[in-house]
């Protein structure tokens, strides 16, 4: 009988650390963090009030596939995840809720494709400056990024 | 037949070489869209300019032009195609006194004139913006088979256009030369516009 209280204690323990254990620490990012390697952030010139578009490489370096779900930047009121599409000859453009990184792969952010969409800029974003960008992935990992602005 | 084993590569060779001297000084341009052929006429667009007065695009008969619809909004698709052609009007330098780029707005009830000055006038000084009415906008897409939609969504930007996105090289005659696909290069316009004004002149 007493081995029984022991194992269910330690059963209860291990269920109890692997449950809880991530949760703790919801927001920092984690060990995930560091499988996501951005390559080549940048941003298109745009003027104060307008709409501007942030473009990277995303490489998953991991071994567990990734999602981008939301990015933040001060310069714009708002800032969402959007892709371009062609449905049927024209270019539709639309917010989508992630944006998947396979495990060893990259998912390209490029013109006419996936990209930050900065909504409301706050102010002109001017070729040659920096501006940073903050991705959050699922697995509570987040990255800062500071994009090059250029006009193209 | 022993010494002659060494004909066979070199007329090879000397084909292969002759084939690429052929192709390079007589061989058919590659053109970076589709080429019309004969070129048709040119659908005008009278809306307003981005000055605020009337206008119509064939008011600029006599240059080249490079015409493109799209919305200010847009931050991806239309912004990458006008920064395109700012670059095409760069790489021509002093040619480019006759090349001029029109951008007409699918939005106008968002695209204002002071806004539409503000969005093409980022990208080149000399660019013309086209805004109007929704019947004026429709004559316009009509002639160049422009299609066009208010999406509904959940973005904080509001309502989102879908779009054709083709780019069309408008010649001194007025008439359409070569239309172009979304994600043309600069370098594909400028060889074109190159190759087109040594042959046409």
């Amino acid at each position: 009988m007493r081995y029984l209280y022991v194992g269910l204690a330690l059963t209860l323990g291990v269920f109890f650390a692997t449950a809880c254990g991530p949760q703790a620490t919801p927001a920092a990012p984690g060990p995930a963090a560091t499988s996501i390697v951005v390559d080549q952030p940048w941003a298109r010139a745009a003027m104060a009030g307008g709409n501007g578009a942030a473009y990277m490489i995303l490489k998953n370096i991991g071994k567990e596939d990734m999602k981008l779900l939301s990015a933040a930047s001060d310069v714009a009121q708002a800032v969402e995840i959007h892709q371009t599409t062609m449905v049927g000859g024209a270019m539709q453009m639309a917010p989508v809720k992630e944006i998947p990184i396979t495990a060893g792969g990259q998912t390209e952010l490029k013109p006419g494709g996936y990209h930050v969409m900065m909504i409301g800029l706050k102010r002109e974003l001017k070729v040659g400056e920096k501006i940073s960008v903050v991705l959050t992935f699922d697995k509570g990992a987040s990255i800062t990024v500071s994009a090059d602005v250029k006009q193209q | 037949m022993k010494a002659y084993w060494w004909t066979l590569p070199v007329a090879g060779t000397v084909f292969a070489v002759g084939l690429i001297i052929t192709t390079f000084l007589f061989g058919a341009h590659q053109y970076g869209g589709v080429y019309q052929d004969p070129p048709k006429p040119a659908g005008d667009v009278r809306m307003t300019d981005e000055s605020g007065k009337p206008a119509a695009l064939s008011e600029l008969r006599g240059q080249w032009v490079l015409l493109a619809f799209g919305y200010t909004t847009c931050p991806d698709v239309c912004p990458t195609t006008l920064a395109r052609l700012a670059e095409v009007r760069r790489q021509l330098g002093a040619e480019a006194a006759d090349v001029r780029v029109a951008f007409v707005t699918v939005d106008p009830a968002r695209d204002n004139v002071a806004r539409i000055a503000a969005y093409v006038h980022r990208f080149d000084e000399t660019f013309k913006g086209f805004t109007g009415t929704d019947q004026e906008l429709t004559a316009a897409a009509q002639a160049y088979g422009v299609s066009y939609s208010r999406v509904e969504s959940d973005s904080a930007a509001g309502y989102l256009m879908s779009h054709t996105a083709f780019v069309y090289l408008i010649d001194p005659q007025f008439r359409i030369r070569v239309v172009y696909p979304f994600g043309v290069e600069s370098d594909e316009i400028t060889h074109d516009l190159r190759y087109l004004f040594h042959k046409e002149s």
